[in-house]
């Protein structure tokens, strides 16, 4: 089976900048795909390619089997950050333009009304708030039928509610569809895909299922130390797991550790001498392999450290 | 086609909400009517002429909202559509970059018409304006207007394709808007202007589009005199496509 998507080595850059590096995988199941990293690691770049709007330097997209898909709108929607909608038209006026364009037969009001929406049809777009502009495009972007959904950081800069609702939304909808998502909340984000691809300076750097995303790190939970504890801690450290790693940020070190399946929490607390020097102790979730991933790691070595 | 529908219909209702444009576009040349109807209109252009001063002011309305559709309409339109992210949506979705320009400039074109249908009757009804065209100085009175429409529309599209700022393109279209207005003859005869300044002002393509509409309208235009007008529209027409064709509109 060919994979709906299709991105071969793709690169990009911006003058001298390189933003999008080697890019290449494949996607074919339908679900939502997340496009995670921090602000300015290429996933605009990356997701504004694919729908073509941003010329690649080397490479290949393919959509459908196809490369410079001449249907290529027909078949992937875009959601861009911000929201695109004329502030001088009416909710009733873009759906319109969405029904013209791709010939739809929807009825509005009972369309909107699963959305919860419907008081906002004869309302002009300047008008309504952030999170019910973002909500509207959602909307407008659901109307086609699109099989591929490509959304630049839907939630972003949204309160909780929004954010929740959006999701919720783009989870309904992700049912028989692809959906490449970006974001930079990752934990809140992974909780509503099913795929991860984590990005830094314009490369993929994992990518799986959430649980092989995971499960690719031998460890199992993170210690968030106080950095000047962190020598004191570190022969306590070794007892519970004798290969845990560090990673050093501004007066705070992660110490990731993998806790054997016989071993709780409380053997932890038990074993640290400093118990007050934990900031913070958890188990290992996305955000935490992102870092683990990206910064600045360093193995355990007794010989430097104890 | 689908696509130049839909954004016609979207741009038709968007410029109607826009009353600086709808001023400019509809009342504007209506108020020009009225005032130089009621100042010279019913005055023979020469002693004996039975072509009377609201004859020659149908024509000039005609190429002032040509030129305000084209130079300030186009520009600040699609500024705006940038401005507000839409543009950039709207590449996303299935239409294509010269469809989407297309739709636009059609909806001015669609608007200039009406307004010319508006002013034209208004002139005819109250100012005793005279249709004194024939048969083939109507037709190519329409294809010089579409010649006009054409080089108006595509030095805004110009302008919106190298200023990215929306206050600077507002400056820059008024700007190149109103000179051309004040150096063609419908703002100021250009007879009481001094000799050089007569000269200076055939750089610009107004007064060109100007010469020639007034020529065909009251039915005395001899090419030989024209010619020169009508190789500057058409240069005008290559040298702005040729410009625009190698540097395509950012939708950011």
């Amino acid at each position: 089976m060919k994979p709906f998507i299709e991105l071969k080595n793709v690169e990009k850059s911006y003058d001298k900048k390189k933003v999008l590096n080697n890019i290449s995988f494949k996607v074919n199941k339908p679900g939502v795909y997340l496009i995670a990293g921090p602000n300015g690691c290429g996933k605009t770049t990356l997701l504004e390619s694919m729908v073509g709007l941003r010329q690649i330097d080397n490479g290949e997209i393919f959509v459908s089997g196809a490369n410079n898909h001449k249907d290529l709108h027909h078949h992937v929607g875009f959601l861009l950050q911000g929201t695109g909608l004329r502030k001088n038209l009416t909710v009733k006026e873009e759906m319109q333009l969405i029904k013209d364009l791709f010939q739809l037969e929807i009825d509005d009001l009972s369309y909107l009304k699963s959305f919860n929406l419907d008081q906002y049809y004869l309302t002009k777009t300047q008008k309504l708030s952030g999170g019910t502009k973002r909500r509207i495009m959602l909307v407008l972007l659901f109307m086609p039928d699109y099989q591929v959904l490509i959304l630049d950081e839907p939630a972003s800069g949204l309160d909780t509610q929004s954010r929740s609702i959006i999701w919720n939304t783009i989870k309904k909808f992700s049912k028989q569809k692809i959906i490449f998502v970006s974001d930079h909340y990752l934990n809140q984000a992974a909780q509503f895909c099913d795929y991860v691809f984590l990005m830094n300076k314009g490369e993929i750097v994992s990518s799986g299922s959430k649980e092989e995303v995971l499960n690719q790190l031998d460890k199992t939970h993170v210690l968030n130390i106080q950095a000047n504890e962190f020598r004191h801690l570190s022969k306590s450290l070794s007892m519970i797991d004798e290969h845990f790693v560090t990673l050093h940020f501004d007066g705070a070190t992660y110490v990731f550790i993998k806790l054997p399946k016989e071993k709780n929490i409380q053997h932890v607390w038990e074993t640290i001498s400093n118990p007050h020097a934990v900031l913070d102790f958890h188990a290992i979730d996305f955000e935490d392999i992102y870092f683990y991933l990206t910064g600045n790691f360093t193995i355990y070595d007794e010989e430097e450290c104890v | 086609m689908i696509a130049v529908k839909a954004f016609f219909k979207v741009e038709l209702k968007a410029l109607f909400r826009e009353p600086v444009t709808i001023f400019f576009m509809i009342i504007l040349p209506i108020i020009l009517t009225i005032v130089f109807g009621s100042t010279f209109g019913d005055s023979p252009i020469k002693e004996g002429s039975k072509v009377l001063g609201i004859d020659l002011v149908v024509p000039n309305n005609i190429v002032f909202l040509l030129a305000n559709a084209g130079l300030m309409g186009i520009p600040i339109t699609i500024s705006e559509v940038r401005s507000q992210m839409a543009l950039k949506r709207y590449f996303t979705l299935p239409v294509t970059y010269l469809g989407y320009f297309f739709s636009l400039g059609l909806t001015f074109a669609f608007v200039s018409f009406a307004s010319v249908l508006l002013f034209g009757a208004i002139s005819f009804i109250f100012y005793d304006a005279s249709f004194w065209m024939n048969g083939a100085n109507t037709v190519i009175f329409l294809i010089t207007c579409l010649l006009i429409l054409y080089d108006f529309f595509i030095a805004g599209y110009f302008i919106a394709i190298n200023i990215k700022n929306p206050r600077t393109t507002n400056i820059v279209s008024t700007i190149s808007f109103l000179a051309m207005v004040f150096t063609s003859g419908v703002a100021i005869p250009l007879d009481s202007m001094p000799k050089y300044l007569q000269h200076a002002v055939d750089i610009l393509p107004m007064s060109h589009s100007i010469k020639i509409l007034q020529d065909l309208w009251i039915n005395q235009i001899h090419y030989h005199d024209r010619f020169g007008d009508y190789l500057y529209l058409v240069l005008m027409a290559l040298l702005f496509t040729f410009l625009v064709k190698w540097r395509r509109l950012r939708w950011d």
